[in-house]
């Protein structure tokens, strides 16, 4: 196993300038990355990109991969891993709109509130080089028009272990979750803590494979096919079987098989037809409406936080 | 709680509804009798005392007041009455379901409450067995009565006057019981729950056992540790985790004591040290085992033989499985990697052993079905893991026709791209493997350290493989260390990489095929069983396909190729492409017995390049990179760097064996044997040819000796246009005496005959002769011991009768005759 890189003010002045931790969309880059070095004891990680982007996003743990897969499915953008520098900084918004920068509120830095805390912000081990502490998931939410409420941060972490059900309060790991509360409240972003055990365990199986065929671009030939499809069928899908999509496309639209599911997928997690991904899909059977309520519930619910 | 004003009933529940009643808790109702205005009463709750639980005896009260205090709601009649104990509803099997210890065929409850029952039998029922009179039944409940039959019962049973004062108080005790309890035997069943029965532990209070030192001595205050519910979960967590492999028992012990019964103790010089408590104040060993091995059984032996690391891998629950949350084909992969187990030869000398290989698999999730996977001996890396996947992507009918197995159907391997692969932290973490699954949108997922439970399907995959193909071939080391006595794997290793990748093949669809012998559901019946299809892996995945269940579409052989393929180094000759060999360094190489070629009007222009274009360029000139399939190595692809496709290259070779039992490392090392062979080769070439000049010398030296002999015999050598003169008359007369215009050959034996008489006649002529004539005389010799080790069984001179000699011969030999005597 390779060894653990050396960290130095060189090496972490040319990690932030090459765009580490810093970015939007598609040029985002994880501050933190998957390495040979950095294996978990006990999470999965998971390297793979989230919807609507193609960038390979790091997740530590399979909680913070399914989080973001729902977050990316309601339409939030999803940047991982985002630093909380320890020194003053700017908002996690800022420079997404150069326009409204100036209205954006900046941070302390988590020294600063580390030490109103009352708590050690913490060093790199072996230097005195100040950690740089970073946040599971902050979400941008592009359905919101104030920039300053567009952003979500939430740290995922296992509410169903006794670390998290039975608080103690001298545990590093609940005192670093009123750490990064404060960090948000500062800045005036929505914070909240999540877990996947929140939500319905199908849930996360049906994103995870509709994921692949979230996004298929306008100039791509099964565009015009689906186009087709939908104009034709589009107000009946949802009163027949999900099979029958199936077979509509290959029979109708001479598609194979894959490019049938693609498409069918495809309208699944674009909720082209209303159905609840939260329990399990059965295709012999018509889609169970209630996906496009549980995509406004969780909307309204990310926007809310902890304040 | 309901209850009514009215006379109360035999066997009726009465309770207290204020402190100041009359009656201060719930009794049952055992008599009423309203002329005498007495009601008989007894309490329904036993008492406790010092642990022990007891029923007191029927009480005699005025019924006007409980009367009066029912009228005013102090008192209420509990018609439902009380819950009885769950043992006193018990059946006799109930009692035995709940009671009945090892060994025994009746429970201690069960026999302990027919005891009783047939014990106050005697005061409750008449000599035979029928209950009493009521009248009669009612005087039990005055003392004086009640204590002379029991007096009288005890002296019948009893021997001694103490056993007569036990029977008594007993028999005291069971009738209160009977009463309290409602008058029914159930009411007599003993109280086993309370007593700690099956599975409860007993609360000690002291040490038990025989007593230790001080004790003995008198001392006080130093008696055993008693242990407490903590301690002995302390025991058994430190047992679970303290007492594994690499420890003992008493260091396990020691450690529990140190972190659980110390105190830390800060010392003169500033530092904590941890002070045990006093020995009488912690568990003792044999504590320390019984309850260790109690509260976490099964943790002992199996645990000493692991290792830590193992121990954490394996010492934890499972709740569920790794494809609990797929629910399409190719949503989840796994991929691992592991060694056959077999011991290999090379394939040019069997005799040459090469060590074991590699082996990774890419397996589906859903249901283990094996789509892909590398053999071979380069351990996992980025190339290996790539060609692992670029199997299950890529079509597999030019393979299996390379392997030789015609008779598996294409078909049945199915191309699967994943959505995200599982893998452990080992072949696949890495950036190469990262960014090139990237390219084809598989992501990775990488468990936690030492959690293969979550790559299941791989790791079982492996073992079934193990079981179906690698301990079944020669030198297999059936995964486990070599033992004394046992023939080592690499000694009975017969078989090469192509074998094993023919057989693994064979295995793999045998596994993906054959029939699953599990309980199918509603779904694998309807569409695959009653359809009179197989249920094995293959056809379930296909269900699941057929259905759209597919989280990814496949992209096509080419793009895969070039995502996916490694790149070899080639370069352009006019004979096609040649490779470089990968093993010579800076040395430029080819790898000589193939070359790929290609009517693609590019290559063709490339070829011709490289062949008319070589003036004033370098070497690397007509290098390139091409990509190339070890599972077709037919083929070699060339990208066209215009529009990016994929130019494809066949293989030409004149060993047309060669591609269908090498691989290019395996052509490699052939070309290294074939290094000594050219060697020895050219080393005996030159020998030859040498032998042969040498022959050459020595003919030619004959031939000017004969040519100065000739000279000799002329006074005056002849002039060079005198040599040329009459040349066409002479060979003219030359011509005379040959046939054909060769010289005629005669017979050996014929010639050597004939040739005997004219040389000796010859030799009688010319006592002095030349060198070259003693060969000549010499040379019948050698034919004959030619002829003779030819196997000729019967020499030409000695069987064979002398043959004439014919008109040529004699003119050959008079003009032999005339030219001798015309040098004389």
């Amino acid at each position: 196993m390779a060894r653990v890189p050396k960290v130095t003010w060189e090496g972490i002045e040319g990690m932030i300038n090459a765009g580490f931790g810093s970015g939007f969309g598609e040029n985002y880059k994880s501050l933190l990355q998957i390495k040979r070095w950095n294996t978990s004891p006990v999470s999965v990680q998971v390297v793979k990109p989230v919807p609507p982007f193609k960038r390979k996003c790091h997740f530590f743990s399979l909680s913070e991969w399914y989080l973001a897969l729902l977050f990316a499915w309601i339409g939030a953008h999803i940047r991982e891993q985002f630093p909380m520098w320890p020194w003053q900084h700017q908002h996690p918004e800022y420079d997404r709109n150069p326009e409204v920068d100036a209205t954006l509120p900046w941070s302390e830095g988590m020294q600063s509130i580390c030490r109103d805390m009352g708590i050690k912000h913490g060093f790199f081990v072996g230097t005195d080089i100040p950690y740089i502490w970073t946040i599971d998931l902050c979400l941008h939410l592009p359905w919101i028009i104030t920039p300053a409420k567009a952003c979500c941060l939430v740290s995922v972490k296992p509410l169903e272990s006794e670390r998290y059900l039975y608080i103690d309060p001298l545990d590093r790991g609940p005192e670093k979750l009123e750490a990064e509360r404060r960090y948000a409240q500062a800045i005036e972003v929505p914070y909240f803590l999540g877990d996947r055990s929140l939500y319905p365990g199908p849930l996360f199986a049906q994103l995870e494979y509709l994921a692949d065929a979230a996004v298929l671009p306008c100039n791509h030939p099964w565009s015009a096919t689906l186009g087709r499809f939908l104009s034709k069928y589009g107000t009946d899908i949802s009163t027949y079987p999900l099979v029958d999509v199936s077979e509509r496309l290959k029979v109708d639209y001479d598609a194979t098989t894959e490019q049938a599911a693609f498409l069918l997928n495809h309208i699944l997690w674009n909720q082209l037809v209303d159905c609840d991904l939260s329990l399990p899909i059965k295709t012999s059977l018509p889609p169970r409406p209630g996906g496009r309520n549980l995509q406004s519930a969780i909307r309204s619910s990310i926007q809310g936080g902890i304040k | 709680m309901p209850s009514i004003r009215r006379l109360p009933v035999a066997g009726e529940i009465i309770e207290p509804k204020i402190e100041s009643a009359c009656l201060d808790e719930t009794y049952r109702v055992l008599d009423v009798h309203e002329d005498t205005n007495r009601i008989v009463l007894i309490p329904v709750t036993p008492r406790s005392s010092k642990k022990r639980l007891y029923f007191v005896g029927p009480s005699v009260g005025a019924l006007s007041q409980v009367m009066t205090e029912l009228d005013k709601h102090w008192l209420a009649i509990n018609v439902k009455g009380v819950a009885p104990r769950a043992d006193a509803e018990a059946t006799n099997e109930d009692l035995d379901k709940k009671y009945l210890r090892r060994g025994q065929e009746v429970s201690n409850p069960r026999k302990d409450r027919e005891a009783r029952e047939a014990l106050i039998g005697h005061l409750i029922k008449d000599s035979e067995g029928n209950k009493l009179d009521l009248e009669e039944y009612k005087l039990l409940f005055d003392p004086q009565v009640r204590s002379e039959r029991i007096s009288e019962l005890a002296n019948k049973m009893g021997s001694s006057k103490r056993t007569i004062i036990r029977t008594k108080r007993m028999l005291n005790e069971l009738l209160n019981q009977y009463w309290s309890g409602g008058s029914v035997p159930g009411a007599l069943t003993p109280f086993s729950g309370a007593k700690g029965g099956r599975g409860k532990a007993r609360i000690q209070k002291k040490k038990l056992g025989r007593q230790n030192a001080p004790t003995a001595a008198h001392h006080v205050g130093l008696e055993g540790f008693v242990m407490g519910e903590q301690d002995k979960d302390i025991c058994g967590f430190c047992w679970r985790n303290y007492y594994i492999r690499g420890t003992t028992c008493a260091k396990a012990l020691r450690r529990m004591w140190r972190e659980f019964y110390s105190e830390a103790v800060t010392g003169k010089d500033g530092k904590i040290q941890r002070i045990l408590l006093p020995i009488h104040q912690r568990p003792t060993r044999s504590q320390f085992e019984r309850w260790g091995n109690e509260r976490s059984p099964g943790h002992d032996s199996w645990k000493k033989q692991l290792t830590k690391f193992n121990l954490g891998r394996i010492d934890r629950v499972l709740l569920g499985y790794s494809s609990d949350n797929v629910v399409v084909v190719g949503q989840q992969g796994h991929t691992d990697s592991t060694s056959p187990d077999i011991e290999f030869v090379r394939v040019e000398n069997r005799l040459d052993r090469i060590g074991p290989a590699h082996r990774i698999l890419v397996v589906e999730g859903m249901y283990g079905y094996i789509s892909g996977f590398y053999l071979g001996l380069d351990a996992p890396s980025t190339v290996t893991v790539l060609l692992a996947f670029l199997h299950s992507l890529t079509d597999k009918t030019e393979w299996l026709k390379w392997l030789g197995l015609d008779d598996i159907d294409p078909a049945d391997w199915i191309q699967i791209r994943y959505s995200s692969v599982i893998a452990d932290n080992t072949d696949a973490r890495c950036q190469g493997v990262i960014e090139a699954l990237d390219q084809i949108g598989t992501g990775l997922k990488f468990v936690g350290v030492a959690r293969s439970d979550l790559n299941a399907p791989a790791e079982t995959s492996h073992h079934s493989l193990h079981r179906m193909v690698d301990h079944n071939l020669y030198g297999t080391s059936h995964g486990q260390r070599h033992e004394r006595g046992e023939e080592r794997a690499d000694i009975l290793a017969r078989m090469t990489i192509i074998e094993a990748i023919r057989e693994t093949a064979r295995a793999i669809h045998t596994y993906n095929t054959m029939a699953l012998d599990i309980r199918p559901t509603m779904e694998m019946r309807r569409e695959i069983i009653d359809k009179g299809l197989t249920l094995n892996r293959l056809n379930l995945t296909r269900m699941k396909i057929n259905q759209g269940k597919l989280a990814m579409s496949l992209i096509g052989n080419d793009e895969a190729r070039i995502k996916l393929m490694p790149h070899v180094r080639g370069v352009f000759t006019q004979h096609g492409v040649k490779l470089l060999r990968p093993d010579t360094g800076q040395k430029r190489e080819f790898i000589e017995p193939i070359q790929y070629i290609s009517k693609h009007s590019l290559m063709l222009e490339r070829f011709m390049k490289a062949k008319v274009g070589r003036a004033g360029v370098s070497a690397e000139s007509f290098d390139d990179d091409f990509r190339q399939d070890p599972y077709n190595p037919t083929e070699l692809y060339y990208r066209n760097p215009i529009d990016g496709d994929l130019i494809r290259l066949w293989m030409k070779t004149k060993d047309e064996d060669l591609p269908f039992e090498c691989s290019i490392p395996d052509i490699i090392n052939l070309m290294k044997s074939d290094a000594i062979h050219l060697f020895n080769a050219r080393n005996s070439k030159e020998e030859a040819l040498s032998h042969m000049e040498e022959g050459q010398e020595a003919t030619k030296q004959e031939a000017s000796d004969a040519y100065d002999d000739a000279l000799e015999t002329v006074e005056k050598p002849p002039s060079k246009s005198a040599i040329r003169r009459n040349k066409k008359a002479n060979r003219e007369q030359e011509k005379s005496t040959y046939q054909y215009g060769m010289p005629i050959q005669s017979p050996p034996f014929v010639e050597e005959q004939n040739t005997e008489g004219i040389e000796k006649g010859i030799q009688a002529e010319q006592p002095a002769q030349n060198d070259a004539s003693k060969e000549t005389k010499q040379a019948p010799e050698f034919v004959d011991e030619k002829t003779i080790h030819k196997g000729d069984d019967k020499p030409a001179n000695e069987n064979c009768p002398p043959v004439p000699i014919s008109i040529l011969q004699q003119a050959i030999l008079s003009r032999r005759q005339e030219g001798n005597k015309r040098g004389h």
